[in-house]
């Protein structure tokens, strides 16, 4: 059974990746998806800050996010990097369900399903760039199949 | 009938072991039987029977809210694609909900009797699609505070289950804008 730390540092390396990543997407995508793509970077960083608190407040010492990572497929233009986006934040529900199974208190509980549902809508919103009205729309975000 | 009393019923029937006590007995069981049926009684601990879960309630409009779907689909067929994978999926948390209450899901209801969320106040036919998709939105966002709302509390082998649902409910929220 995995702890609610362990759970929660494994979260924290998510995100830590996530803010790599959308730094590279912010590198490709189009000028007009800045904004969207710097406001989403934006909150993981303020999830990150918040979770290392959590963490720390737990007496135990966030682990440090790496130099680089691997991102789920290639960014080269515009349209892949808002496709890499989508996948990064489908990958954080997955991530955040997970924690929210493994979170023992009230307060790590509603922390988790508000980035739980966050990533949820995040990668609707970067899956309808690219799929429009086609995007799907999961019964269980997060859940693996 | 609290069961206090009917300890001290109990109590004062073993004290008097005559057949006026004997019937105070039987009587004082009949109640305690009678009160262990009642629902809501959280707290009595040694009771026969068990609260209501309260997963049941959320059960119950998750299936009321599969029905407005249904009920709006069928009241404005040019909806029909847009909704359906929106009704897919309360059909499939009606189903995961049940399952976890071990229980067989609600059937839909029929379809004379459903009100949508759109004419649940006036009882009003559904004909204005953008009223409905506004109903539909407010009670995706009503059921998302509902179910986010028994997370904090709720059994460590559900709160993954809610924690989704709470998700699609509020993906379902984009899709209706």
């Amino acid at each position: 059974m995995t702890s609610q730390l362990e759970a929660m540092q494994a979260a924290l390396a998510a995100e830590h990746a996530a803010i790599w990543a959308y730094g590279v997407i912010g590198t490709y995508a189009a000028a007009t998806r800045r904004p969207a793509v710097s406001a989403a970077e934006q909150t993981h960083r303020v999830r990150r800050d918040q979770l290392e608190t959590l963490i720390v407040a737990g007496s135990a010492i966030p682990n440090p996010g790496l130099a680089a990572y691997q991102l789920p497929s290639p960014v080269t233009d515009p349209t892949s990097a808002i496709v890499v986006a989508g996948q990064i934040e489908e990958g954080l529900t997955a991530v955040w369900r997970f924690a929210l199974g493994n979170c023992d208190t009230s307060t790590t509980r509603v922390f988790a399903l508000n980035a739980l549902i966050d990533s949820s809508v995040q990668s609707l919103a970067w899956r309808q760039v690219i799929e429009g009205n086609a995007a799907l729309l999961h019964p269980f975000p997060g859940q693996s199949a | 009938m609290t069961r206090y009393s009917d300890a001290e019923q109990i109590q004062a029937s073993r004290d008097q072991p005559s057949r006026r006590g004997f019937l105070a007995l039987a009587g004082a069981i009949v109640g305690a039987s009678a009160a262990g049926c009642t629902v809501g009684r959280p707290g009595s601990t040694g009771s026969r029977t068990r609260a209501p879960d309260p997963l049941t309630q959320l059960l119950t409009e998750h299936a009321s809210l599969r029905d407005s779907y249904d009920a709006t689909i069928r009241a404005i067929g040019t909806l029909g694609v847009r909704l359906a994978p929106l009704k897919s999926n309360l059909e499939q948390h009606v189903a995961a909900l049940a399952a976890a209450l071990a229980r067989k899901p609600p059937p839909p209801a029929a379809a004379a009797s459903v009100s949508s969320a759109a004419a649940a106040s006036s009882g009003a036919p559904i004909a204005d699609p953008v009223a409905a998709i506004a109903a539909l939105r407010a009670a995706e966002s009503s059921l998302q505070q509902k179910t986010m709302s028994y997370v904090p509390n709720s059994a460590a082998d559900r709160v993954g289950l809610l924690g989704s649902i709470a998700a699609c409910h509020a993906c379902h929220q984009i899709v209706l804008q």
